[in-house]
């Protein structure tokens, strides 16, 4: 099968497909992969990849940078780009990119039998998701939310692939043995993600008084500047600095060859996921560390609130501690290995909507409620819901019943509220927002039958806490819900 | 003046006027719903509003 992967992300959610592309490989398909110009270099190197497409934006673009933009010229050229890929009548199109955009091109690339994964539009040019990965990735991926799928695994599953062990491994042409340098990446796509260049400094200057191994700094040249602040450390034996100077090609050995690599949540992480590399990875909370943290064998990560809620000296000994093996009194969660979740210890947040989503999607048994301001919110929900259901009812009964409609849209209104004013129902009302919508345009009776049936799946699931309203005794089974 | 080096401001102003010509022709053709032209406009402007903060 002819396949194009479409991943318009930056250069981690790339590095983060690729155990997904070699899957498919495996699988014995032909893999195209689509990438932005400005990242393709992080695709190159994928030797699963069968042809590597650009998507060059700023060409695209360029003709309307003037007092009087050509839109015509930009949207020929657009078309010319979108006409040519459609030309190589892929029999599947995976879209991992989840983004308006992606979702048009797809529609745009796809012939009549192709077959789709990921976001596309609807005939009448609605967003469409085809998937269960993807509607789960809609409604539930994202920080501040319970999701702890990692984005690899998403993407996997997207695909319709089971990862293997030997689709995390590259294949290095110049492999060198391991050595007991120490990476530091000291910048990050946003400065969220990492510490200010002073931190690093003192970082820097307590690894290398470790006397374990180099010191390598890496980066990107935007971070020259601050990696020659850093590097300028008096000490026994210099950094290497390597900031501005590698390609992405040279960062897989240099990392590849080393026995710890520290950074935020960047490509260097994701790169020694690729190489089974130990991260040490501190976790920002712009990010979030179950979806997008390290997956090498014996990685750490540390989250932390904000860069002073941790002493540059209490990193320097974590990192001596996983050069040896040992542990230290930070809390951490544990990375075992890419095909295994990852250890959480102590660090139980969001625990009860993480339960949820396992209920709702996988299967398990519905968690007992957190508080009784959760119940307070399912009952409110459950009124809410019963009045949908009447109004959808009477537009059963006449269509054109417009006080109905705007009953269901307040409907809708207050279910965001209760959302907004109980955060551990999200999960539930996302759930039900997104099947809503992924009703496609259809004829109306067909229309209220389906958002009917959608109501009453999302009543079962209250019903199950519903009866815990009156019984206080909630942990409900899965089998009362027929989710399916 | 030239196109290439333009100032960030300069082209997020020529991005939101490209956008703004945009969405005029898509209302001028809404009738004809999710036509192959709208189609290709469509995709431009969701391209052009990645280059574009929102709110």
């Amino acid at each position: 099968m002819k396949i194009l992967v479409i991943q318009l992300a930056r250069l981690g959610d790339i590095y983060q497909t690729w155990p997904t592309l070699n899957a498919l490989v495996r699988q014995g398909h032909e893999v195209h992969l689509l990438t932005r110009e400005k990242f393709a270099a992080a695709g190159k190197g994928c030797r699963a990849v069968h042809r590597q497409w650009v998507l060059d934006s700023r060409s695209i673009l360029q003709p309307l940078i003037d007092e009087k933009p050509d839109l015509e010229t930009s949207l020929q050229q657009l078309s010319e780009f979108s006409n040519t890929l459609k030309s190589e009548k892929f029999d599947r199109i995976i879209n991992l990119s989840f983004s308006p955009f992606s979702s048009f091109l797809t529609d745009a690339l796809a012939g009549p039998t192709t077959e789709i994964k990921g976001y596309t539009r609807q005939s009448d040019g609605t967003l469409a998701i085809p998937d269960d990965s993807s509607a789960y990735f809609y409604a539930q991926v994202g920080r501040d939310r319970g999701n702890r799928v990692h984005l690899t695994d998403l993407f996997a599953s997207v695909a319709g692939v089971d990862l293997e062990g030997s689709d995390w491994k590259v294949e290095l042409p110049n492999a060198q043995p391991k050595d007991a340098s120490i990476v530091v990446h000291i910048g990050a796509s946003d400065l969220g993600k990492t510490f200010a260049w002073s931190k690093w400094l003192q970082i820097v200057r307590g690894l290398n008084s470790l006397g374990s191994g180099n010191v390598v700094l890496v980066g990107s040249k935007e971070e020259v500047e601050i990696a020659e602040k850093v590097s300028a450390v008096s000490g026994d034996r210099p950094i290497v600095n390597l900031v501005g100077k590698t390609s992405l090609d040279d960062l897989f050995s240099i990392v590849a060859r080393a026995s710890l690599v520290i950074g935020g949540d960047s490509a260097p992480i994701h790169i020694a996921t690729l190489t089974n590399t130990p991260v040490l990875n501190i976790s920002f909370p712009s990010v979030c560390l179950w979806e997008t943290g390290p997956r090498s064998n014996g990685s750490r990560i540390l989250s932390i609130a904000s860069e002073d809620s941790i002493a540059s000296d209490e990193i320097v000994r974590e990192a001596k501690a996983m050069l040896k093996g040992e542990t230290t009194e930070l809390r951490t969660v544990n990375v075992p290995g890419p095909m295994m979740p990852y250890l959480a210890g102590k660090d139980q947040s969001k625990q009860f909507q993480w339960e949820l989503l396992k209920a709702l999607y996988m299967g398990e048994s519905f968690p007992p409620p957190p508080n009784e301001t959760f119940l307070l919110a399912i009952e409110r929900l459950h009124e809410t819901n019963v009045i949908a259901l009447e109004q959808i009812e009477a537009l059963g009964r006449n269509p054109g019943n417009q006080t109905a409609v705007a009953i269901i849209d307040r409907c809708d209104d207050i279910m965001v509220q209760i959302e907004r004013a109980v955060e551990e129902v999200g999960p539930i009302i996302r759930w039900f927002q997104v099947e809503r919508l992924r009703i496609g345009p259809q004829e109306m009776a067909a229309l209220i039958e389906a958002n009917s049936v959608a109501h009453r799946r999302l009543g079962q699931v209250l019903e199950v806490y519903g009866r815990g309203l009156n019984e206080r005794e909630v942990g409900g089974s899965h089998d009362d819900v027929n989710l399916g | 003046m030239s196109k290439t080096f333009a100032p960030e401001k300069d082209l997020q102003h020529f991005l939101k006027l490209a956008l703004a010509q945009l969405r005029h022709k898509l209302n001028q053709r809404k009738d004809e719903g999710y036509s192959e032209e709208a189609r290709k406009m469509l995709l431009l402007e969701a391209l052009i509003k990645e280059q574009v903060p929102t709110k």
